[in-house]
């Protein structure tokens, strides 16, 4: 898969790169024992510093999500996947929440509020559809 | 190694355009004087003999301006637009890195010269016909003393203050120098001109060098407009190259003065309207004639050239051809020694036609033996030349000299020491010999070689116990060794070996030196047999004009210069040239009445 | 700090200053600088224009020679030992004027000899990778290929530090994706440091493992880069009764009335808890916050064309 660095996005580079591995192992596109890119392939590939990657992974694997096999290179979790799932939860919760937050505080409804989210679900898996 | 040269090759290549129209501007200024110079030459107006001095500051000048354009540009280029950054960003030496520059430099120098010595050969080669080569090797190395200091100079002051980076002090040492580097080049001979034109000289050097200065320095300074900026750059471009005609013209006006050599000869036609002076390097190598158009007083370069042996009929011991040097025509013939070739030549002193009258070549036998002649010939030494002689001066040099009277060997030889010199003196044949507290002529025959000469004490001094040994100073000889100036313990005095007694000199005379006066259209014993000796002298210390003092009539006249070559113009009068500092100056003077009859052209 | 200071502390840095001060005439440019950076970081140096980040690196590249103080890489005084220094050393200026004449190819020949561990396989590599023409003459370069050409020299020795000024400025987003892929692989190699000194935040999130701010000749902030991007956050807010009302930890705060801004580089949700529960503060609205804010939240003096109501400290102007 591939990874990419959104210079707009509010996350750190290596946050970034965290959250698409976790999202990529939540949703199944990675299955534990997949085996990641390097950290030179992924630090060339994203165009990030390789200790920006190396650190990532350091967290990943601190968070059960991946692990490294010394002189191999870096492994998706055996249970890597439930952990994904609850990760992924709760970030999206917490961005979410947020986005609700501004949404109720800048005066909209919250008919109107269920009405973006569902239309913004909709386009998404849509474009899922044409990507797959 | 390799990077040393990268890095002098980018140096090369690295020159800006405006160096290079900076480094072309002096040579098409000096072009331009050259061509001028050639009008003038043309028409007779400036000296040739300024030639070869000019051919050799052409090259000079070329290259020192155009090195110093360069050098600008080379050694400050680096910190005005601020790439010093980029150099240095390299993992080099700052040493390396100027060395570098100052290589490339000197290589552009090296190359500026030899460019303007090339030109200067094929402008030369072109009007003489010699040979290219021999032309570029004579005026590199002519020009190539001074062109260094200055171009040295340049490079040097340039180097010291880019790399301090004062640049305003740059500009200001950069036009010094260049100026101080002219003045140097040409002051060289004004030093021995009139006291007036060396000021006037230095006077125009020192402006041309402020003005340069002031030029280099407001460049930098772009507060001062552009306009401003270019009239003073300008002012002083035209100073620069103004300054050296200007100077020929001046220089002219007063004197004439060969480029080179000593003023060896100087006889006069018998019509008394042309003298020629004849000129040697010192080493007779290269030598001048120059003749002297009395009526007006102007100087003209009749003919010059490597290995003039021998000229002039001057009864003197370094004449060779002692006949009349003037032919019927009224030419003056010319003897001269060409590598393995004898030469005759007849020169015209009014149109300096030269022509070839005959020649022969030596064998090397006869080279030999020619110059064996030369060499052991009883040496004709200016008595000037000897100093504070005692015994413990001797040196041990030793020459065996066969005697002569007249044309008649004696058939015995003597052994001369030192300073030892022997003259004929009609049929004598005397030995000039200084011994402890004695000076004494020895008058020697075939006899007198084995038994006692007849001594001629001229001066004795008597040392007291523990006192300094006395010493002789001999300020004068005549060719012929039969006068003889001499000084023993502070006084001097007019002697000859005859035994007469002594002719004492004006009370309180200094440092004087003796020249003989031939009379025109004499040659040979006669000429010298009519020979009036003069005696120059100071009255009162070595600072006071010198005088030409006639010890036959005890009187004397001022003069400037020294050492004359005095010949009597057939009206009587007396005219001088003085060897000593190259130019001939011409004073017809009345000595019956002390008086100057005519002055130095002025 | 990242792990790898850890490995290292048995380790010299790199590069390493010592009360280093720098002064043009009256002017202080460094002032009484210790810092120091170790081997196998990327540290960015920030700072406004004229507050002595290229001076810094114009010292350690050895031709401007400190008023006091000094500085050394790999233990060598940058100053007297300044041709080995750069030996191992890449460095790219912000300002080069590279000989015009030469040929990109003619300017690597001309580097070559001077560097013992010139790699021409590197070389080639570089070109490559960057899209140079060998044969194009250095007048003819575009910007972006004038500096792609220098990193490109700066690289093509394997220089184990690497110095760069400004790489990014003023570069299309072609040549700078290019610029940036040049770096990342350069560090591909174990124990390669770099100082980046630019203005460009997006490259900076990118390359950075940690960020130095410079202001008046001192080190302002000096963080690693992963905690101070979390650590920044910007919080408007409404308080009242406002004159007594202090905020949590030391944010930079900009007050109108009872509406206040604050700037933090060291945020930490217990500072939102603790706002959250403060009775006197409503309106708790989180502001978009980025690398750029690190100038405010800083503190750096403002720009003197700057009004003082200016809620941003601008980045962009500097």
């Amino acid at each position: 898969m591939r990874f990419e660095i959104d210079p707009r996005s509010p996350r750190s580079p290596g946050e970034q790169l965290q959250d698409q591995v976790t999202f990529a192992v939540a949703s199944g596109r990675l299955l534990p024992g997949a085996k990641l890119p390097s950290v030179r392939g992924l630090a060339a590939q994203a165009l990030v510093n390789p200790n920006t990657v190396a650190r990532a992974y350091r967290e990943l694997e601190h968070a059960g999500v991946v692990e490294s096999r010394p002189g191999d290179g870096v492994y998706v979790a055996a249970r890597g996947d439930s952990r994904c799932a609850a990760l992924s939860g709760k970030l999206v919760r917490e961005r979410l929440g947020r986005a609700v937050d501004e949404a109720l505080a800048a005066g909209l409804g919250e008919a109107e509020l269920q009405e973006i989210v569902d239309r913004a679900v909709r386009r998404s898996s849509k474009e899922r559809e044409v990507n797959a | 190694m390799r990077g040393f040269l990268r890095l002098v090759g980018r140096e090369l290549r690295e020159v800006r355009a405006l160096a290079w129209v900076l480094a072309a501007l002096p040579v098409a200024a000096v072009l331009l004087v050259r061509w001028t110079m050639d009008v003038l030459w043309q028409n007779d107006w400036a000296p040739a003999s300024q030639r070869p001095r000019w051919h050799a500051m052409t090259v000079v000048l070329c290259a020192a301006m155009s090195s110093a354009a360069v050098a600008c540009d080379m050694f400050g280029r680096e910190r005005s637009n601020g790439t010093l950054d980029q150099i240095l960003a390299l993992p080099v030496r700052r040493a390396t890195l100027w060395a570098a520059k100052a290589a490339s430099w000197l290589l552009l120098t090296a190359a500026l010269f030899a460019v303007g010595a090339g030109a200067q050969a094929w402008h030369l080669m072109a009007k003489d016909g010699t040979s290219w080569t021999v032309r570029w090797a004579e005026e590199a190395l002519r020009s190539a003393p001074i062109g260094g200091a200055i171009v040295g100079g340049t490079g040097a002051a340039v180097l010291l203050v880019s790399t301090l980076g004062l640049r305003g002090l740059a500009s200001l040492l950069v036009g010094s120098a260049l100026a101080a580097g002219w003045t140097i080049g040409t002051a060289r001979p004004v030093l021995a001109l009139a006291p007036q034109v060396e000021l006037l000289w230095l006077s125009l050097s020192l402006a041309a060098a402020l003005v340069a200065s002031l030029a280099a320095f407001t460049l930098g300074r772009a507060w001062l407009g552009r306009w401003v900026r270019a009239t003073v750059v300008a002012v002083a471009a035209v100073l620069l190259v103004a300054v050296a005609p200007v100077y020929a013209a001046v220089r002219h006006a007063i004197a004439v003065t060969p480029d080179r050599g000593i003023l060896q000869d100087l006889v006069v036609r018998p019509d008394g309207r042309f003298a020629v002076g004849v000129w040697a390097d010192g080493s007779v190598r290269f030598s001048s004639i120059h003749v002297v158009d009395l009526a007006t007083g102007r100087t003209r370069e009749a003919a010059s050239g490597h290995a003039w042996l021998v000229v002039s009929g001057r009864p003197s011991p370094y004449a060779r051809a002692g006949s009349d040097p003037w032919d019927a025509d009224g030419r003056f013939v010319v003897l001269r020694a060409d590598d393995g070739r004898v030469v005759r030549t007849a020169v015209d002193p009014a149109t300096l036609e030269e022509e070839l009258l005959g020649a022969f070549e030596l064998d090397s036998a006869a080279r030999r033996a020619e110059w064996d002649a030369w060499a052991t010939r009883p040496r004709w030494q200016p008595g000037r030349n000897l100093r504070r002689t005692t015994d413990d001066d001797l040196r041990p040099w030793e020459c065996t000299v066969r005697l002569r009277s007249g044309a008649r060997d004696l058939g015995a030889s003597v052994t001369l020491r030192s300073w030892q010199e022997v003259r004929t003196v009609g049929d004598d044949v005397v030995l000039w010999q200084p011994e402890r507290g004695v000076f004494a002529a020895r008058k020697l025959t075939k006899d007198a070689c084995a038994d006692a000469a007849r001594d001629v004490i001229l001066a004795r001094a008597d040392p007291r116990d523990g006192a300094q040994p006395p010493f002789f100073t001999v300020n004068g000889m005549t060719p012929d060794g039969s006068r003889v100036l001499v000084c023993a313990d502070g006084s001097w005095s007019l002697a000859s070996p005859d035994g007469a007694s002594p002719i004492p000199l004006p009370e309180g005379a200094v440092a004087p030196a003796l020249s003989l006066a031939y009379p025109a259209g004499l040659s040979g014993p006669e000429a010298f047999a009519a020979a009036t000796t003069f005696v120059e002298l100071h009255v009162g210390s070595t600072s006071a004009p010198r005088r030409l003092w006639d010890p036959a009539t005890g009187r004397s006249i001022p003069v400037s210069g020294a050492f004359p070559l005095l010949s009597r113009l057939p009206d009587g009068s007396l005219i001088a040239a003085f060897a000593s500092q190259n130019v001939i100056e011409h004073i017809a003077a009345d000595l019956s009445a002390a008086r100057i009859v005519r002055e130095p052209k002025r | 700090m990242s792990e790898r200071v850890v490995v290292n502390t048995v380790v010299e840095p790199v590069v390493q200053t010592a009360g280093l001060t720098v002064r043009f005439g009256k002017k202080t440019v460094l002032d009484r600088l210790d810092a120091a950076f170790d081997e196998g970081t990327v540290t960015a140096i920030l700072g406004r224009n004229g507050t002595g980040k290229s001076t810094l690196l114009r010292v350690l590249t050895g031709f401007l020679p400190a008023t006091a103080g000094g500085a050394r890489i790999f233990g060598m005084d940058c100053w007297s030992r300044g041709h080995d220094v750069r030996r191992l050393t890449g460095y790219v200026p912000d300002r080069m004027e590279l000989p015009r004449w030469m040929t990109v190819e003619d300017h690597f020949r001309f580097l070559e000899p001077f560097y013992p561990t010139w790699d021409r396989a590197e070389e080639a590599r570089l070109v490559r990778e960057l899209d140079l023409d060998r044969t194009a003459r250095v007048r003819d370069l575009s910007k972006g290929q004038r500096e792609k050409h220098l990193l490109a020299a700066a690289l093509a020795h394997r220089p184990e530090l690497l110095l760069l000024d400004e790489p990014f400025s003023g570069l299309d987003p072609v040549a700078r994706k290019q610029i940036l892929a040049a770096v990342i692989g350069h560090l591909r190699d174990e124990g390669r440091t770099i100082l980046v000194v630019t203005h460009s935040m997006v490259d900076v999130e990118r390359m950075a493992d940690r960020i130095v701010l410079l202001d008046e000749g001192r080190v302002r902030l000096d963080r690693d880069a992963e905690s101070l991007r979390r650590g920044l956050r910007r919080v408007a807010l409404r308080a009242s009764p406002a004159a007594a009302w202090t905020p949590p930890g030391a944010p930079r705060v900009e007050r109108s009335g009872d509406e206040f801004v604050l700037a933090y580089t060291d945020w930490t949700d217990a500072y939102g808890r603790s706002l959250a529960a403060d009775p006197a503060v409503s309106d708790i609205r989180t502001l978009p916050s980025g690398l750029e804010d690190v100038y405010a939240a800083a503190g750096t003096r403002a720009a003197p064309d700057a009004s003082p109501s200016a809620e941003e400290v601008p980045c962009a102007a500097s």
